[in-house]
């Protein structure tokens, strides 16, 4: 065992803002440079949707089905969804298709919610506004699994990913597999979005996922800073959110939202008053 | 050695049965310089796209450098510089010149792709060919449309190509930036015997320095020495019968629609 089971749970959400800001820094750079940052928005609302499904199949009886499997389930097959429609690489059909998704995603958590008993109810609500103060020792060694996975190919291939970001023809021409990296960015997109909807829930995914990574896209000079920059946004975010959260008795996520989001208000003020 | 950098043969293309391109056959000799010309809708950039292997005929066979563009796709890419008649660039992605440019000579490495001090210095050797080495540390979104397009055009020569597909790439472009680029592909052409195909609506840039001319509206019109090929007879079969044509010696032609006098 890496860490000790007894871990509190400080301890244990610290490690969970963390593994989420090393996601953040991959994924916001790939959804940012593609112009499909709500694909993270429809990922965590089908991983919500897939949980309640998840839920539901417990109290059926599959007791062995974690609602996580459900989450992974309909959060990836909505982003493949999403990354056939866009296979031309026109982010128009992308955002028409992210919207159907988020739609279906939506109405299809509805339903199940109705047919949840009460008492369970609270395993979805996780995924919902997060539940980062209650993360499991269990759960913190899967999520860091995902996010280095996530972290290895992003760091292997963004070149690639941000190539077609830029123009998917010229890519092909230059012998760049173009279909094989577009649904690779858009799988990698959806598990990072899973692991943190599992930390910081769906509502929050959007403000840590990709506030951090639109305002490095606003200071960075140079490409290769972006996930730096990014990084550092999350990861101070993160940390002085939890830490302000326990000092005023915020609920953590949201304090966690508001000053990620607030970080990105800031650059855009920098990067217009340094012009 | 390779007798042709380039066979098509027998090539149809159609888009939702529109026909743009009707049994083409042309050959393109390896070390050629070969310019297309005909008007807009003609097939010129479809051309292009099939010898890149990136739309499928329904019918014909196309080779570069004697691999089958269809099969051996990865190895006829690398063969090949090409520089698009228009790019879709995202605004979302900010790169720098030296970072396009780079692209061309990353795009043959393995991932990674961690550029070397080699690759960045022949960056900037193909930058400087196209007279931009001083914007190397600018945002290519900010450059004018003609900079963008030479930084495109030093992104298809620094990967070294045997062949390369230029679609009207003076479009745009001021005189004297035309004349120093169509100078360059000269010596590229004769000195490092690159086969150069190019689309041009304008010819006279290139027309001392081309070996042949090919007339395309959906086939292959006319193609011979640019003499025999701008001749106002020929050039009224694609264009239509207003087309005059003035030549001073055998250097410079140039070709205009209707003549008032
Ligand atoms: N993606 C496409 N879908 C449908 N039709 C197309 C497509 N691309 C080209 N066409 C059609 O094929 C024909 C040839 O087009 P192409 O772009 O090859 O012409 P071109 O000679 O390059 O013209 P221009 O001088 O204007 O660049 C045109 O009639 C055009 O409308
Ligand atoms: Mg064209």
């Amino acid at each position: 065992m890496i860490f000790p089971a007894e871990l509190s749970f400080i301890a244990r959400a610290l490690i969970g803002v963390v593994i989420a800001s090393f996601v953040s820094a991959a994924i916001g750079h790939i959804l940012t440079s593609r112009g499909i940052t709500f694909l993270s928005a429809e990922v965590a609302h089908a991983a919500l949707g897939g949980a309640a499904f998840g839920v539901l199949l417990q109290t059926l009886g599959f007791l062995w089905f974690d609602p996580l499997y459900g989450a992974f389930l309909f959060g990836v097959v909505s982003a493949l969804i999403t990354a056939y429609a866009g296979l031309r690489g026109s982010r128009e059909q992308m955002e028409a298709a992210i919207g159907v998704s988020l739609a279906m995603s939506m109405s299809l958590a509805v339903v199940f919610l109705g047919y949840i008993r009460s008492e369970d109810m609270p395993k979805v609500w996780g995924y919902l506004v997060g539940d980062i103060l209650l993360l499991t020792v269990d759960d913190l060694l899967f999520l860091g699994s995902m996010a280095i996975l996530v972290g290895f190919f992003y760091i292997l291939f963004r070149r690639e990913l941000i190539y077609i970001a830029f123009d998917m023809e010229s890519a092909e021409v230059l012998g760049i597999k173009v279909k094989f990296y577009h649904y690779l960015g858009i799988l990698l997109a959806a598990i990072g979005v899973i692991v943190t909807t599992k930390a910081l829930g769906a509502i929050l995914v959007y403000a840590f996922l990709i506030a951090p990574a639109a305002a490095a896209n606003e200071i960075a000079k140079r490409m290769y800073q972006i996930p730096l920059i990014t990084l550092a946004i999350a990861l101070s975010s993160g940390i002085a959110g939890l830490a302000l959260s326990f000092t005023v008795n915020m609920p953590a996520s949201g304090t966690i939202g508001i000053l990620a989001s607030t970080a990105y208000l800031v650059a855009i003020l920098y990067s217009r008053f340094r012009k | 050695m390779m007798k042709y950098a380039v066979e098509v043969e027998d090539l149809t293309v159609t888009y939702n049965n529109i026909v743009a391109l009707e049994d083409v056959n042309l050959r393109l000799y390896d070390g050629e310089f070969l310019a297309v010309m005909g008007p807009n809708g003609a097939g010129k950039t479809t051309l292009l796209r099939a010898i890149l292997g990136m739309v499928k005929p329904v019918k014909g066979k196309i080779k570069v450098y004697g691999y089958n563009v269809f099969i051996e796709e990865e190895k006829v890419k690398h063969l090949i510089g090409y520089v698009p008649q228009k790019v879709t660039l995202s605004k979302a992605v900010r790169l720098t010149v030296e970072e396009v440019v780079l692209m061309g000579v990353l795009a043959r490495k393995i991932p990674p792709r961690i550029p070397s001090e080699r690759d960045v210095s022949t960056a900037m050797e193909a930058l400087k060919i196209v007279g931009l080495e001083e914007l190397w540390d600018r945002d290519f979104l900010e450059l004018s449309g003609g900079q963008q397009r030479r930084v495109l055009i030093a992104r298809a020569l620094v990967s070294k190509p045997k062949l390369l597909l230029l679609d009207e790439p003076l479009t745009g472009i001021d005189v004297r930036s035309q004349a120093e680029i169509a100078a360059f592909l000269h010596e590229l052409n004769r000195k490092h015997r690159v086969s150069i195909l190019m689309v041009t609506h304008d010819i006279n840039p290139v027309a001392e320095y081309v070996d042949r001319v090919a007339l395309l509206f959906k086939k292959i019109h006319a193609i011979g020495k640019p003499e025999e090929v701008l001749r106002e007879d020929v050039l009224s079969k694609v264009y239509g019968g207003r087309i005059r044509v003035f030549s001073y010696g055998r250097v410079c032609f140039a070709i205009i629609g209707d003549v008032h006098r």
